[in-house]
């Protein structure tokens, strides 16, 4: 009994706090499929889910960063220079196993700049991340002189194109990632440092809280899922681009605001990033499959992001 | 909270609904690169015309130059259940990945405009860029009358504009007494712009500037009033939208223009489309010879 009670109230909790998003999500779902029946289908929702990968893994990070009240808008270069960093690990003749430690560790380095410059010398990370923004996205071009590299190592493209047990390996990693951030933020110390610190961060310092060290690593959490959503992009397109993720910061700060994330920080769950994220993925392809025009895609869009964020900034006054 | 459960979702449709289309399953579906480019436009709009004439189902999707934003479409495009694709690619590597999982969906697939490398096609329809760029030589050596130096702007990553440039070289070349004293790279026209006065400013003594594109040849236009050459240097450019062609009527430097026929493509691709939905054979290479565009004498 009591063990049925507890559930209950976890899902009565759930509810509370994702009711009002999974019902977007259920009613965006709802209308798609009434107006194009092929949208409800297996092979729709995976397509879904494969789109939009690149963007929720780059959103966990960026939940992180937003969760400290920083901003990490350098991640769209960092998932161009990590897919460029992986082609020229096999221009170089590497195998797959060092392209991709190599590859990440490119993210770690890139997110090492970004906290300690925010830390250490005290800058405002906006300021910071659009510089670093315009630095990654610089190097990246270097290579190849702005020209797209190819890939062809089967082990890379194939994370993008193949299945295991029938469901696309990018999907897989997806959930990996979701678990692994979901519980370092929610069952760990860690975790309840981030919080705390994003929540108040005179209190945190009290606390004996390493504020520097925390923040320093929360964006190499962000510069490393940045390279994982590189790997994968560049393993779908068979290519690294040198003009990959340009504006997808923007898309991971939506998702993660969409999903219950205060950018003002303290406040934030990866369940709710990623619910946000699939908000986003059904929105581009729903009207996609109801041929909206492109334009009005991105009036709705914004339109959506607006009304989810105003909502967001009115409960939260109403609770105070 | 209870108003804003309901009113979300409420929104969210309504905004939704405003624009809802009746979705078509079979025919044809085109990955465009860009919907701000008067080419990618006036592409469009000759696609949706013949598509009309022809009285084929037809869905456009708008890539925004972004590569995975056109696997994504294309994907959506195999979940429609299209017959054919007609792909302007956004690059002509990186659309590999969408062109063989169309391919894969038993898609048949149509590239227009910029030609994809590493994946076979059933038809590509474009400009022959080369021809093009033999014609832009002809044109200069001819307004310089066979001697001069000449200076290109142009786009070294893309091979539609590598082969207009080899085209324009080949045809200069053929001249002794033509001379090129400079080539710099300008994508944008901010940035054609700053090359076109840099090559002027080393190079005082140009007599002709190619640009790789309208945009290009424009911003070169510019320059040259700027450093005072006014009348002393002539422009060419490449593309023949609107602007450049006004430009070339009302611009003293500016003496011609390469003009591409996106509505011819755009009537070709649909045409072609239809044959290939019937079954007939259609060629793998379509060229389209551009026209030249000069002052009304």
């Amino acid at each position: 009994m009591s063990n049925t009670n507890a559930a209950n109230a976890a899902m009565m909790r759930a509810m509370k706090q994702y009711g009002g998003i999974l019902l977007s999500l259920a009613m965006l779902c709802v209308i798609f499929s009434v107006v194009n029946p092929r949208f409800m289908s297996v092979a729709n929702f995976l397509n879904v889910l494969q789109q939009v990968s690149v963007i929720a893994i780059a959103a966990f990070g960026m939940t992180w960063v937003i969760l400290l009240g920083e901003i990490d808008l350098s991640i769209g270069s960092i998932i161009a220079v990590a897919g460029m960093v992986g082609a020229q690990c096999f221009v170089f003749g590497l195998g797959f196993a060092p392209a991709i430690a190599l590859t990440l560790l490119t993210g770690a380095v890139l997110g090492l700049i970004n906290g300690t410059l925010t830390a250490k010398l005290m800058l405002p990370s906006f300021i910071v991340t659009v510089a670093t923004m315009g630095i990654y996205r610089g190097l990246v071009s270097l290579p190849t002189n702005g020209a797209p590299e190819m890939i062809t190592d089967p082990n890379w493209t194939a994370i993008g194109t193949d299945n295991f047990l029938g469901v696309p390996i990018i999907i897989w990693i997806v959930a990996v990632l979701f678990l692994f951030n979901h519980i370092l933020l929610s069952k760990t110390i860690f975790g309840r440092r981030a919080y705390l610190t994003g929540g108040n961060r005179e209190a945190a310092l009290y606390s004996g809280i390493k504020v520097d060290r925390l923040k320093i690593t929360i964006f190499m959490i962000s510069g490393i899922m940045a390279a994982i959503s590189g790997i994968l992009l560049s393993s779908r397109l068979f290519s690294a681009q040198t003009n990959a993720g340009v504006s997808y910061e923007l898309d991971a700060i939506a998702a993660a605001v969409l999903g219950g994330t205060s950018l003002a920080g303290g406040v934030g769950t990866m369940v709710g990033t990623l619910i946000g994220a699939l908000i986003i993925g059904v929105m581009n392809n729903g009207m996609n499959m109801l041929s909206v025009p492109y334009f009005y895609q991105l009036i709705v869009k914004g339109l959506v992001i607006l009304v989810a964020v105003w909502l967001d900034v009115r409960s939260k006054r109403a609770k105070q | 909270m209870t108003f804003s459960r309901i009113l979300k979702p409420l929104l969210a449709s309504a905004a939704l609904s405003l624009m809802t289309i009746a979705a078509q399953a079979e025919g044809i579906g085109a990955s465009l690169l860009t919907q701000q480019h008067p080419f990618y436009n006036e592409l469009a709009k000759a696609i949706t015309e013949e598509a009309k004439a022809k009285d084929v189902p037809l869905e456009i999707s708008i890539a925004n130059q972004d590569l995975n934003k056109q696997l994504a479409d294309v994907e959506d495009f195999i979940v429609k259940g299209i017959d054919v694709l007609i792909i302007s690619p956004v690059d002509s590597k990186g659309a590999v990945a969408a062109i063989k999982r169309a391919e894969a969906a038993g898609i048949k697939v149509i590239t227009v405009d910029v030609p994809v490398e590493g994946a076979e096609v059933t038809s590509y329809i474009g400009t022959d860029n080369y021809a093009g760029g033999v014609k832009a030589g002809e044109l200069m050596a001819a307004e310089l009358g066979n001697k001069g130096n000449v200076a290109i702007i142009d786009y070294p990553t893309v091979q539609s504009v590598v082969n207009r440039v080899k085209g324009f070289k080949e045809a200069i070349a053929k001249h002794p007494e033509m001379k090129i004293v400079a080539v710099q790279t300008g994508i944008t026209r901010a940035e054609a712009l700053s090359a076109a006065q840099n090559m002027l400013q080393a190079n005082p003594d140009i007599n002709g500037i190619f640009g790789f594109g309208d945009d290009a040849a424009l911003a070169a236009a510019v320059a040259v009033k700027s450093a005072g050459l006014s009348g002393k240097v002539k422009v060419i450019g490449f593309d023949g939208m609107p602007e450049a062609i006004a430009a070339v009527d009302n611009d003293p430097d500016m003496v011609g223009v390469i003009q591409q026929f996106p509505d011819q493509m755009g009537k070709l691709a649909v045409d072609t489309a239809v044959k290939v939905m019937a079954g007939d054979e259609v060629p793998a290479d379509q060229p389209i010879i551009p026209g030249v565009y000069t002052k009304k004498k």
